[in-house]
């Protein structure tokens, strides 16, 4: 390699310092929304340094979620069988709020489940950074929300659901090179 | 770009030690104009009301007087003739008559002296969402070092209500290591930037840790406590197994299968408090006929996190189990419970206050006052403020000035002593109570002080203390009894010294604490478990970061 700093230490071990260093240039925790955004997105924006915008490729994002409730759903034990025979339905909750999510803008959208009908086989904590769409920012948005795995029995179609305000706290982390 | 933004603690994730009507001021951020009762100013920790991360500063304007926020900074150099973009986004919620928002900058000399007018970025007297207010390429003039930025209230009328946030100052000298590449492209290494102090797998235990936490302890370099905002820890789980016990029931003549899945009694799950400890559970035996012995497991997720209480540590505590939803039948009740004021802070309901958990901590806090004259005249008196606080922030007080301990007789003209003392209060009936409510409590401190020239001096001081919300409905009637660890004591020669009075808590020997706590608990239908070790999670990648690290 022909350029960038080299770090050595008394063993003779060796660090290149070139362009590609990553700064971090922000973390730590922050609380989750509980409602959504004014454009019907939804997370915490985190700010990026400088009035101008940076390219998705110098952008670095881990986030990760510190705890949820589990809420959302509602079971019956179903009657009839014989006895040693326990046996489950699971729905989404009656009543609940539920958004489905644009996956190319970020955009949420009510969704409304049908009582007793719409069965979920697994829901759980999902953080990750919602692009929005764009490809440079001056702005990193965090998503963070619990997704189901439904059966959506009114329009025959298997979907990913969110339930928005089960997660208080989120851990991320921001890094950025060519600064 | 003109590098980093220059202005501290912009993201106003760090509270300072400014607190008007019970708000925290952002550190490195001070307030101005009139201080009265005619405007509520502060973080607001919802995000809601925040442009980036999770808080916003609030201007709330409910009289003719006005104030702000100001950061002055300072950079020790003349910056005259360097060039500056500076800016804030701004939300205005509410606005009334001729109120309005003013955001503006100022040069200062190095004596902190303005130089020549101050400047406005804007007036805003209607209401918007979050709009970015900035000026850009501005030069500052010959002479100056500091340059001071500042939002307030405008106008007469009221109420106006708005919201401030991401703050900037870019530009000046640029300082760091840049380094580049044959193509141009460069990274610049600052001061700010993290080191990775330690990274891996790790397997998971298989037990508890003596004090019935559960995780792996990584050291942090040094031997010094490290504040938590220096550091960073992204932790994943690696391999998992999962316990449970399916129960199939055949149908469609044998031909097909259905499959319900239920806690294992061959399993040890714990339930996890929020300070960590964990207690065993069991799911039931499945025994044929009796539903009550089987517990359905809802669902199944992974989880890993740093697991932290404290504001500065020497180690991460890494943590990590299976975690599963299972179906049960929880008796309602009541549960009496002691509160033990710990070392870290809560922020709930609005308020930030010293936590008060239900398990006993054992990092020492002290509070520390000081008064001149160091004889002890009067006092120390110590009573407590009991108060119900609800989501939206508003509180119901139970009781003020209760609770009271009085020092005088065995202190008085003397140089202080040092013990735990307690005094009782009686709820004296049932009081109904949201979920999501929690209990204040407010210690004050008084006492009078003299010198050698019989001049009196009067110190008071209080400090705050908050549950998490207590998830009950009801708390029951009951006496209480409430502790403090007051230690009085004079530095100096007799009657010319300092007078000191520090309240200690967080320990078994010292500490605050509330006793006979009696509330409500609701039944449940349903209980968040978790696997450990070999039977949960059993390994973990990690990394810990570290900022402001000089490599001891």
């Amino acid at each position: 390699m022909t350029y960038g700093l080299r770090v050595k230490d008394t063993l003779g071990n060796v660090c290149v310092i070139t362009p590609d260093v990553k700064n971090i240039i922000s973390s730590g925790t922050v609380k989750a929304p509980t409602v959504l955004r004014p454009d019907s997105t939804y997370g915490v924006n985190i700010e990026l340094p400088g009035t101008t915008v940076h390219a998705v490729a110098d952008i670095g994002v881990l986030v990760t979620v510190r705890g949820y409730t589990p809420s959302g759903y509602q079971t019956a034990s179903v009657s009839g069988l014989k006895v040693g025979e326990r046996a489950f339905a699971r729905w989404l909750y009656s009543g609940g709020i539920f958004f489905t999510r644009n996956g190319s803008t970020g955009v949420m959208t009510s969704f409304a489940e049908t009582a007793y009908h719409d069965t979920f086989y697994n829901f759980h904590p999902i953080a990750f950074w919602d692009k929005l769409g764009e490809t440079t920012f001056n702005r990193v948005r965090l998503f963070a929300g619990v997704v189901y795995y439904i059966y959506d029995a009114s329009h025959s179609d298997y979907k990913e659901i969110y339930n928005l305000g089960l997660i208080e706290f989120i851990d991320y982390v921001v890094y950025l090179k060519n600064m | 770009m003109k590098g980093l933004n220059k202005l501290l603690n912009y993201d106003f994730m760090d509270y300072g030690k400014v607190i008007i009507r019970s708000r925290y001021f952002p550190d490195n951020w001070l307030p101005f104009g009139i201080i009265s009762g005619d405007t509520d100013l502060g973080l607001i920790i919802t995000t809601a009301y925040a442009y980036t991360q999770d808080r916003g500063f609030q201007l709330y304007k409910v009289g003719s007087n006005n104030t702000g926020m100001y950061q002055s900074i300072n950079f020790k150099y003349n910056i005259g003739g360097m060039i500056f973009d500076i800016g804030m986004w701004i939300k205005v919620v509410t606005q009334t008559g001729n109120s309005g928002i003013k955001l503006s900058y100022k040069w200062l000399d190095s004596t902190g002296s303005q130089i020549g007018l101050q400047h406005n970025i804007a007036s805003i007297t209607s209401v918007q969402n979050f709009t970015l207010h900035s000026v850009a390429d501005v030069t500052a003039p010959n002479g100056t070092y500091r340059i001071w930025l500042g939002v307030e209230t405008a106008g007469n009328n009221q109420p106006l209500l708005a919201i401030a946030d991401n703050p900037y100052v870019y530009g000046g000298s640029e300082y760091g290591l840049k380094v580049y590449d044959t193509s141009g492209n460069s990274s610049k290494i600052v001061s700010d930037v993290s080191s990775i102090i330690a990274s891996g797998t790790i397997t998971m235990p298989d037990v508890l840790n003596d004090d019935d936490t559960y995780g792996v302890d990584i050291d942090l370099p040094g031997d010094d406590y490290i504040d938590t905002k220096n550091l960073g820890v992204i932790v994943q789980a690696r391999d998992f197994d999962w316990k449970l016990v399916v129960n199939i029931l055949p149908y469609d003549s044998g031909n097909k299968f259905w499959g319900n899945f239920f806690g294992d009694d061959a399993v040890t799950y714990y339930e996890k408090a929020d300070d960590g400890v964990m207690t065993s559970w069991s799911a039931g035996a499945m025994t044929p006929g009796d539903p009550t012995t089987y517990n359905f497991a809802v669902n199944v997720d992974l989880f890993a996190e740093w697991d932290r209480n404290a504001t500065s540590i020497k180690k991460v505590r890494l943590f990590a189990a299976l975690f599963y939803t299972f179906l049960k039948s929880v008796a309602a009740g009541t549960t009496t419970e002691t509160f033990y004021a710990r070392d870290y802070g809560f922020n709930i309901n609005g308020v930030s206050g010293y936590a008060l958990t239900t398990t006993r901590g054992n990092i020492e806090q002290v509070y520390t006052s000081e008064s001149n004259g160091n004889i002890f005249f009067h006092g120390p008196k110590t009573t407590f403020d009991i108060i119900i606080v609800h989501t939206d922030g508003s509180e119901t007080t139970l009781a003020t000035g209760v609770a009271e301990d009085d020092r005088g007789d065995a202190w008085g003209g003397g140089s202080g002593g040092e013990g735990l003392y307690s005094a009782t209060w009686a709820l004296a009936s049932d009081t109904a109570l949201a979920s999501s409510d929690s209990l204040k409590f407010v210690l004050n401190v008084w006492f009078q002080t003299v010198n050698g020239s019989l001049t009196i001096f009067t110190t008071t001081f209080s400090i705050t203390y908050t549950t998490q919300a207590l998830n009950s409905t009801l708390l029951k009637a009951g006496t209480w009894a409430l502790y403090r660890y007051i230690k009085g004591y004079s530095t100096g020669s007799w009657g010319w010294g300092i007078g000191h009075v520090d309240i200690y808590w967080g320990t078994s020997t010292k500490e605050v604490k509330i006793t006979n706590i009696e509330y409500a608990v609701s039944g449940s239908g349903a209980q968040r478990v978790c696997s450990i070790g070999s039977e949960g999670i059993g390994e973990i990648d990690y990394m810990i970061y570290q900022k402001d690290y000089d490599g001891s």
